[in-house]
């Protein structure tokens, strides 16, 4: 390793330094950007890029840019150089997705190696390092690159209308002038990064350098990037401001946006070092969400007895933001969806979720970077568990188990449906892509939807890692790593010191064992090298002579449903009549039996109160208890120990006690989700109870009104009488004197308050699932949901009530079922009056709506959705013209995507003839339009919700009048393209891979005569299932995809689909 | 007709007819006009004197010997009275007599309730009283229902008719999506040709019109219910605004007095550039 780094004095450099396999390491880079042009979205550039050779004999220098950024061959005006030393040099550029075309097998088998090496040719993480600029060293540098001395590389370049990467955000009147608000910021089209679409540089996480910017914009503007603001100063003109930032902290491209617009400036007066930043008219807002920033830094920084990294901290606040938060080193970009108003309630711990995430990404990630792709996961798991922890402290330990059953049950469902996932594959092992459809060993080619999980995954194992070495002294582990980048931080002039600042997987267990004394090679192999998770399908009976539980616990390990064979030890908590006690067990096969000894000898003779794993006794009725037994419940990892899925066999009044003894909110959301297996009005009963009690959890108890529905419709028959729910609703909301009208709504921020809040949302919603023995909805609830909206008074309240209002409006929606007989659906006149009460309702929200807007649109949004249920239903014509007027830019960003959320959905689910023509259009907008966001969202849900799905061949089949050859060739010219936005392409692969397979697309090898004949005998009915059928590798007998799905066939969907207040947080 | 209309009615045909006794085949308006005008102040010139005389001489009404006495003390030639009668009899053009009207009962349209009668001292002539609720107290009987309930609903309704106005009345004015739409077009299609028809005196319709929007809009709004239409949704070059600041969220501004004690580096001014000086 050289030790003469540019200019400073290096004897000291006794620092181990990790041998990098790059021909060359970049000690600064230097940036300067004017001529921002916001209407013409361009902006020119130059740059500076100080290297230094690592060895002798540097002849070529390889960075990273992407092909919208102008180099200056493709520059007309001016005198564009790109100079090595002050001297021209030659260099080539390369296109490394120009050919990914292929030929006509259209299959994603052969795409997916054939990506994988296009995207390796520009990978700078790849042996010497690969880029798509190569920079020739002129001869006359020779000399010093042989010296080992630094080379500057200055690039004019400039980037005019980037289809990736940034985007201009320019609010026009109708004249055309700009308005107030205009922006532009940068984004990350790509799962790691796309700063090498707007700068040449070198485009890798692990190569840290300090940098130097200046951004020169109109004088309305100001321009806020990483690092620290040095100086402002106006141009001479008098006309533009020159911001000058610099880093001193070695920072990787990655970690470097920027952000220039029309802003607003809130400063925390706590702490000055943070600013927020506002587009005009929203400064209040701005002011209000980032008020409790202060508590956010002081948790982390005592979390993590470190203090914030970077001298600043800025957040802004845009439009048309790609995600919700994008992290940059000392700078976040946000987007307008995460501010809340302070009259509204609902979106605040969401909202502050994300800030908290925000900062937490700014310890792990941007200054503690992980030193290659396959190590991201491992900063992103951090910083997500740190917001765990702060999810923890100010929402509550039961809000957190949520959290973490949330990210478990994503995590299974994603690996049943697509195949495992490795936190850290093996670069040289080719395991982690045997099941899936493209290669995660390169975040060009790693699917955006596995990048999530992965991170989830990491997220869920940090915490299993928590639980094994405890909480201490895993933060001494994160504690020294801090440290240890905070030292080397300081080392400006050493920079081969900076790689200390840089985690691998492997250096991080390292540190495990320095820190703690403890290896972990089985938990490395079993979750962090290996991947997939565990299933565990549990059944016990009680041995009465033996005294003894006897279990079987059973594995069905299989690559394509991501269940791997897991073999160690397992968490059995029996809750005897005697209390509670914790049983480990050896899982050594796929098919294990243990015997567990129970503690409980004589039973009931003298009445006395029983012990809770908690410590608590409690007083319970045993009258329902099986006499022969003393189990109570019994619990299989509590803990969350293991990434897994159990299915549990017990009686049913096992798993009654359970959900109402058993204190574990985790343990009372297994009964909650296992007890409507068991119909009778024993189980009803409890679960009213839970309902009720306002002990309990609210999230239990909301979870609690859909189980009831659950159970409630599968015993239509049987019960007579209004719905009980309706009852307790009148009971917690209604006012005194006529129960039907509840109460004006008074919402208050107390704890009690909000737990009815939350409630008062998930009743209604929960009993517009009912359903009588015909299918349809019960006239009872009909009729109080309409009682609610017509009553729903929030004249007195401190609060808006757009959120609950938005729900009353779904719970609406949800009451639409199929007419009981078809009639013609083409004139109002044959709406039935119920239906047209229905329509009556959500027309008039949508209306009002569109004339005075709710927060976030969400009042529209949910009368939206119902209006397509009932043309789902056939109550109204089919008519998606309705839901693209709602999706056309110019409205709010959350209205568009619902009303193309709701598109998609159609396609998915409806096999009109007009669906072709919406997909066509679908992909359109994918492609073009104007809003990343929107492109992302869509694409995305493509991918969860495709147009049909291979795995069912009746569907793929040629009676589906979306699958046409046309499609094939649409969506694969999108996927092979060369300019596509590598976040598309990824959503894309995921939908193509979801409605082909991994083969040649049925469509494609069917000869014409085929065709016509198997359409011919799909519609006979008899399945279509010819020559294509060998070409469908990798389909086991799986599930079909279910992340997500909304099952709006008979409208029950799943229940935590639509409501909001069960969302995932950390999305 | 007024009765003023009606005699001077009587007067213009009067004084026709004496022009044309006098010989003119037509006369201008304006002449006859003046020639009305003149005969007319004549005539009450001569009405009033004799109703002077009349009085002068203890009388109510006048007599013949008055009205020949005033003609003669205003000029006139009462000797060729009788000669001017005779020559203008023969021939003479009749003039119808007005006919009279039948008198318009002027009905009390506001009437409302029997108007109390008058009192034993108050004469006949004076007008009746005014409608009794105007000044008529009677005792509240019976309590009005103001339970919490009717209030409720009240309230309710109440909320419901304004949100309904606005949203018709926009419906009425923008432009709307129509959930049936085939319907829809068909009974707009309708409405067009059942204008077209209307007007189908005018030669040119301009479909631009807005009143002739209207005018559709309303008669599509007769045969399909506005709960089967959505208001167009507006497009903004700044959507979020509305989205995110709703009017009902009024802002109470405070003024930010530590904003100026913060040291931010944003909020200092910039820099101004040192500037060559320069002399010519």
């Amino acid at each position: 390793m050289s030790k003469s780094h540019g200019s400073k004095p290096s004897k000291q450099d006794v620092q181990p330094t990790i041998d990098t396999p790059r021909l060359f390491k970049v000690l600064s880079q230097t940036v300067y950007i004017s001529q921002v042009d916001l209407r013409g979205r361009s902006f020119a550039g130059f740059t500076e890029i100080t290297v230094v050779a690592m060895r002798p004999g540097l002849r070529e220098i390889v960075l990273n840019v992407g092909p919208d950024v102008q180099l200056p061959r493709d520059i007309d005006d001016g005198v564009p150089r790109l100079t090595v030393n002050d001297v021209d040099a030659d260099y080539v550029r390369r296109d490394p997705f120009a050919d990914l075309e292929g030929g006509a097998e259209r299959d994603l088998k052969s795409f997916a190696r054939k990506f994988f090496d296009a995207a390796s040719t520009v990978d700078s993480e790849v042996a010497h390092g690969n880029g798509e600029l190569v920079v020739r060293v002129p001869d006359a540098c020779w000399g010093q690159a042989d010296a080992t001395k630094p080379l500057k590389i200055g690039v004019d370049f400039q980037v005019a209308r980037p289809a990736q990467g940034v985007h201009f955000v320019c609010p026009t009147g109708r004249d055309g002038e700009l308005e107030a608000g205009a922006h532009m910021f940068t984004y990350r089209s790509g799962i790691v990064s796309s700063t090498r679409h707007w700068l040449p540089c070198v485009d890798v996480c692990g190569e840290l350098c300090l940098w130097r910017i200046e951004i020169t914009c109109d004088v309305a503007f100001t321009a806020i990037t990483s690092g620290e603001l040095v100086e402002t100063e106006y141009t001479p003109d008098m006309r533009h401001k020159t911001y000058q930032y610099q880093m001193g902290v070695p920072t990787s491209a990655v970690n470097i946006g920027f952000a220039v617009g029309q802003f607003d400036i809130s400063v925390l007066p706590e702490m000055c070092e943070v600013s927020s930043f506002a587009l005009p008219g929203l400064g209040s807002l701005v002011k209000h969400s980032a008020a409790n920033l202060d508590r956010v830094f002081e948790f982390f920084e005592e979390l993590l007895s470190c203090r914030f990294p970077f001298g600043s901290y800025k957040q802004v606040f845009v439009d048309q933001a790609t995600d919700e938060v994008t992290a940059y080193a000392g700078l976040t970009i946000f987007s307008l969806s995460v501010l809340y108003h302070k009259k509204v309630v609902d979106l605040v711990p969401h909202s502050r979720t994300l800030l908290a995430h925000a900062v937490a990404q700014q310890f792990f990630g941007c200054f503690v970077n992980p030193s290659q792709w396959l190590d991201v996961w491992l900063m992103r798991s951090l910083s997500r568990y740190c917001t765990g922890l702060f999810i923890q402290r100010y929402f509550g330990n039961n809000e957190y188990l949520y959290h973490m059953q949330r990210v478990l049950s994503s995590v299974h469902e994603y690996e049943s449906a697509w195949g495992p996932v490795f936190l850290r594959p093996l670069r040289s092992e080719d395991r982690a892509r045997e099941a899936l459809h493209f290669d995660p060993r390169n975040s060009e080619t790693c699917s955006p939807t596995y990048a999530d999980v992965l991170a989830k995954k990491g997220h869920f194992t940090i915490r299993m890692l928590e639980k094994r070495l405890g909480k201490e002294p895993l933060f001494q582990v994160l504690h020294k790593i801090l440290t240890v980048s905070m030292q080397f931080s300081q080392q400006r002039f050493l920079p081969a010191s900076w790689q200390q600042m840089t985690v691998s997987t492997d250096s991080f267990f390292r540190t495990v064992s320095n820190v703690t004394g403890q290896e972990l090679p089985t938990f490395l192999e079993q979750w962090i090298y290996g991947g997939g998770h565990a299933h565990f399908q549990v059944k016990f009976s009680f041995n009465r002579k033996r005294n003894m539980v006897e279990l079987e616990i059973k594995q069905e390990p299989s690559l394509n449903s991501g269940r791997q064979k897991y073999v160690g030890p397992l968490t059995v908590v029996v809750q005897e009549l005697d209390g509670s006690f914790t049983h480990i067990v050896q899982i050594d096969d796929v098919l294990s039996r243990h015997d567990l000894q129970c503690h409980s000898k004589g039973r009931r003779q003298k009445k006395k109160k029983i012990p809770l794993c908690t410590g608590e006794e409690l007083e319970i009725d045993l009258t329902n208890m099986d006499a022969d037994s003393p189990v109570l419940w019994l619990r299989v990892d509590p803990d969350l120990l293991l990434v897994r899925k159990i299915d549990l066999h017990q009686p049913v009044n096992q798993w009654e006690y359970q959900l109402k003894y058993e204190k574990d909110v985790l343990a009372q959301m297994h009964s909650l989700e296992t007890l409507p297996r068991f119909p009778s009005p024993q189980t009803r009963h409890t679960i009213l109870d839970v309902i009720d009690n306002d002990n309990i959890f609210y999230r239990v108890r909301c979870q609690a009104s859909f189980s009831l529905t659950e159970i409630a419709n599968k015993m239509a028959e049987t019960w007579m009488g209004p719905p009980a729910m309706i009852n307790i609703f009148k009971k917690l909301y209604g006012s005194k004197s006529c129960p039907h009208i509840p109460r004006p709504n008074n919402f208050a921020i107390t704890s009690s308050s909000l737990q009815l809040y939350f409630l008062m949302q998930a009743v209604p919603q929960a009993m517009a699932r009912l359903r009588n023995a015909n299918g349809s909805c019960l006239a009872d609830v009909h009729k109080f949901l309409l009682g609610l909206i017509k009553y729903n008074d929030n004249s007195q309240n401190r609060y808006s009530d757009d959120y609950y209002r938005a729900a009353l409006y779904t719970a609406l929606g949800t009451t639409v079922t199929q007419p009981q007989q078809l009639g013609e659906t083409a004139l109002p006149d044959a709406l039935t009056p119920e239906m047209i009460a229905t329509l009556d309702e959500l027309t008039l929200a949508l209306n009002m709506d569109t004339l005075r807007p709710s927060f976030g649109r969400v009042v529209g949004i949910s009368a939206l959705k119902g209006i397509y249920q009932m043309q789902r239903k056939g109550h109204l014509p089919l008519d998606p013209d309705v839901f693209w007027k709602f999706a056309q830019p110019g409205l709010y960003g959350k209205m568009r995507m619902a009303a193309l959320d709701l598109l998609v959905d159609l396609v998915h689910s409806c096999r009109h003839s007009v669906v072709a023509a919406v997909l066509e259009r679908l992909l359109t907008v994918v492609q073009s339009d104007p809003d990343p966001g929107v492109r992302y969202h869509l694409a995305k849900q493509l991918s969860v919700r495709p147009p049909f799905s291979g795995r069912s061949s009746a569907d793929v089949g040629p009676n589906n009048p979306a699958s046409t050859r046309e499609l094939v060739a649409r969506i694969w010219k999108i996927i092979a393209g060369s300019r596509t936005d590598s976040r598309v392409r990824g959503y894309l692969i995921d939908a193509y891979r979801a409605m082909y397979g991994r083969g040649t697309p049925t469509v494609m090898t069917m000869g014409a005569l085929d065709f016509a004949k198997s359409r011919f005998s799909s519609a006979l009915g008899r399945p279509s299932d010819s020559s294509g059928r060998a070409s469908w590798d990798n389909l086991g007998d799986d599930s079909s995809i279910s992340a997500g799905a909304v099952d709006s066939g008979d409208g029950r969907r799943s229940s935590a689909n639509d409501l909001h207040l069960m969302d995932d947080i950390l999305e | 007709m007024s009765a003023d209309a009606v005699y001077s009615k009587s007067m213009r045909q009067a004084t026709a007819a004496l022009c044309k006794n006098a010989g003119f085949d037509s006369v201008d308006q304006d002449t006859l006009g003046l020639l009305v005008e003149m005969i007319t102040s004549y005539t009450v010139e001569l009405a009033h004197s004799s109703k002077q005389l009349a009085e002068g001489a203890g009388r109510t009404a006048p007599n013949p010997g008055d009205v020949i006495l005033a003609l003669i003390e205003m000029g006139g030639n009462v000797s060729q009275l009788p000669d001017y009668l005779k020559h203008s009899a023969a021939g003479s053009i009749v003039i119808p007599a007005p006919k009279p009207q039948t008198a318009t009962s002027t009905v009390d349209a506001l009437r409302i309730g029997k108007a109390k009668p008058h009192a034993a001292h108050i004469p006949d002539f004076l007008p009746p009283f005014p409608d009794p609720h105007t000044y008529i107290k009677t005792d509240v009987s019976g309590d009005p229902d103001s339970s919490y309930q009717k209030v409720r609903e009240l309230a309710a309704a109440q909320r419901r008719n304004v949100d309904n106005a606005l949203k018709n009345l926009m419906l009425s004015t923008s432009k709307s999506v129509p959930l049936f739409r085939e319907y829809e077009e068909s009974v707009r299609q309708a409405a067009k040709a059942e204008i077209a028809r209307e007007r189908g005196q005018q030669k040119t319709i301009d479909p631009t019109d807005p009143a002739l929007i209207e005018t559709e809009n309303a008669k599509v709004r007769r045969k399909v219910p506005a709960y089967c239409q959505l208001l167009d949704p507006t497009t903004e070059s700044r959507p979020y605004l509305s989205a995110l600041i709703s009017e009902d969220f009024e802002e109470e501004h405070s003024p930010d007095q530590e904003q100026f004690a913060i040291d931010n580096v944003y909020l200092r001014s910039p820099k101004i550039p040192a500037q060559p000086m320069e002399f010519d």
